[in-house]
């Protein structure tokens, strides 16, 4: 089958991206704390105590410390993370118009739809697989300093990876229109921290153009939201995965229309 | 690998116009082509940069759509299944990711052409071997000289031993010895059944090969023929003479240094001014007899004196 060596290929030009490396860095760095840093008691399955670097926490100033170290740093892991795939996708993508191989490529028995669709599930197979192996090292560590395994890691990991292949498709979709990775990272990156913010807050004065982003763009905002609820226990809303879903046939479509109207140069 | 020795036509290209609408004035870079190029047959495209050469090439690949004209590849207007595994390209300026080594990107291309495992293996130390390049495979596409990329990319052109191979200067940037080898081995893919069809700015290259020629300018062909019809067989001769005669003759003289040189085309002619001059008293330093370059009929067919063109030459367009 023609199509795995192309995904194989756009999922490692992937992982050499700078910021996708950079990913992998953060990600040791954050679990070498975790492993060094923290030091968690638990009585009967419940966490009683947590020393983080010398400093103890216990009882109501324990629950406190933990929901907002949690709530925080996921909200920062969340937006590092997606800032980074943000940029290897939106470079990998555009790999549909300026790849060096392209012309190659596409004499060869590849149609466009496959060479399109593997530069996007090639990213986006290498994030998910990225994204699994740290959220299984971190329950492992958890696990290791006596935590019980907790299901709510890896559905907030898959939540994370809806929101990302949504704004991956977006970027695809930016690149082959544009023909510039530059733009699709600026645009997809202008979608997620401003955009869908903005639609979420429903910030006054901004009404009337919020309701044509929202038509336009993906509500990531309300998917990260459900991320971090997720992470912190709350209960799943299928709502913004199914428009999210929506979205990524469309910007699917709409890429491949146009990459099939292109003159390969 | 041998192939059936076939002349059915393995593309043919009917009044194929590609103008491109992005620009602020619309420029047609093809006007009405048509070829057809047979099995074992190799057709070289000559033109100055900017012909539609590489348009022509990317058109009859499927890679650029046309305005108006029909492709037929392998009987097939259109792609067919297993189109691209009997179809080799080396486009014009051959890149590869700068991570990779030439033996992956050999094996990535070999295995999107349906060749896997021993059998791929196998093929790519053939290539190598071929084409005396036994030690890109281990090195990386970034540390590549020119040289080394057209040989990576005739490689990769060559993996599935294609029935149809397009070249789009396959000599540019090979030194000496390396164009040598990629002359005997284009024409042992043509005499094994293999169509060629190649762009090139080495003219020479192309007259000692291409079984047919053809010339473009400004998106047409302007000629096409055999080396044999396109290279007239009737020699130029100049009757240079040290000073200028006198009489009407005298007008048929153009100074060259320190000499007068008449230029005529035909032996006839030459002999009948050889008289004139004689009787005339003149004495004639020399004659000299030419016989046409493929060079001069490419500039000719331009509508450019040889003498008159200097910069680069015909080259990639």
């Amino acid at each position: 089958m023609n199509t795995l060596p192309m995904v194989r290929q756009a999922g490692r030009e992937a992982v050499l991206q700078p910021a996708f490396l950079l990913a992998i860095i953060a990600e040791t760095a954050f679990i070498l704390v975790l492993i060094f840093g923290i030091h968690l008691e638990y009585r009967q399955q419940t966490l009683v105590q947590m020393t983080f670097f010398s400093k103890v926490f216990a009882g109501e100033e324990l629950w406190i410390f933990s929901k907002t170290l949690l709530g925080n740093l996921w909200w920062f892991l969340e937006s590092l993370f997606m800032f980074l795939f943000i940029l290897t996708s939106a470079y990998v993508s555009s790999m549909n118009v300026q790849h060096p191989l392209m012309s190659v490529v596409l004499t060869r028995d590849v149609s466009r739809s496959a060479f399109f669709l593997s530069n996007t599930l090639g990213p986006i197979l290498a994030e998910s697989l990225n994204i699994t192996a740290f959220i299984v090292v971190l329950s492992l560590v958890f696990v290791a300093k006596g935590s019980s395994l907790d299901a709510s890691l890896f559905l907030s990991a898959m939540s994370f990876l809806a929101a990302l292949a949504t704004l991956h498709a977006f970027a695809a979709l930016v690149s082959v229109a544009t023909r510039n990775a530059f733009a699709s990272a600026l645009f997809t990156l202008i979608v997620y921290f401003v955009l869908s913010p903005l639609s979420a807050a429903e910030t006054p004065g901004l009404v009337a153009p919020l309701r044509i982003a929202e038509v336009l763009f993906p509500n990531s905002a309300a998917i990260s939201a459900q991320t971090r609820a997720i992470a912190l226990g709350g209960s799943l809303i299928w709502s913004p995965y199914l428009s999210a879903a929506a979205y990524i046939v469309v910007y699917h479509l709409f890429g491949l229309w146009i990459f099939h109207r292109r003159d390969i140069l | 690998m041998e192939k059936e020795l076939t002349t059915a036509p393995i593309l043919e290209i009917r009044d194929v116009s590609k103008v491109y609408r992005h620009a602020q004035t619309p420029s047609a870079s093809l006007q009405e082509v048509s070829l057809t190029i047979r099995g074992g047959e190799i057709l070289g495209i000559l033109g100055l940069n900017g012909a539609g050469k590489s348009t022509l090439i990317r058109t009859a690949l499927h890679l650029t759509r046309p305005t108006s004209g029909s492709i037929a590849l392998f009987s097939h207007a259109g792609r067919t299944r297993g189109w691209g595994s009997r179809t080799g390209y080396l486009p014009e300026s051959f890149d590869a990711p700068a991570h990779m080594t030439g033996r992956e990107v050999l094996e990535y291309l070999g295995a999107l052409g349906g060749l896997a495992g021993a059998a791929l293996t196998m093929r790519i130390d053939e290539l190598l071997r071929l084409l005396e390049s036994s030690d890109l495979g281990q090195k990386r596409f970034r540390t590549y000289s020119k040289g080394m990329k057209v040989r990576l990319g005739l490689a990769q052109a060559l993996l599935n031993n294609p029935e149809l191979l397009v070249l789009d200067e396959p000599t540019d940037g090979l030194d000496p010895s390396g164009v040598r080898l990629v002359r005997q081995l284009l024409l042992r893919m043509r005499n094994q059944g293999t169509a060629i069809l190649m762009s090139s700015h080495l003219l020479s290259e192309v007259e000692l090969i291409a079984d047919r020629i053809i010339i473009m300018h400004a998106g047409k062909i302007v000629r096409e023929g055999t080396p044999a019809e396109l290279l007239p067989h009737s020699a130029r001769h100049q009757i240079i003479v040290d000073g200028l005669p006198d009489g009407a003759i005298r007008t048929d003289f153009a100074r060259r240094g320190l000499r007068w040189v008449m230029e005529v085309e035909s032996a006839d002619v030459m002999y009948a001014k050889l008289t004139e001059l004689r009787t005339g008293g003149v004495v004639i330093a020399s004659v000299q007899s030419f016989h046409p370059t493929l060079e001069e009929v490419f500039f000719q067919s331009l509508g450019i004196r040889a003498d008159e063109h200097t910069p680069n030459g015909p080259s990639g367009g």
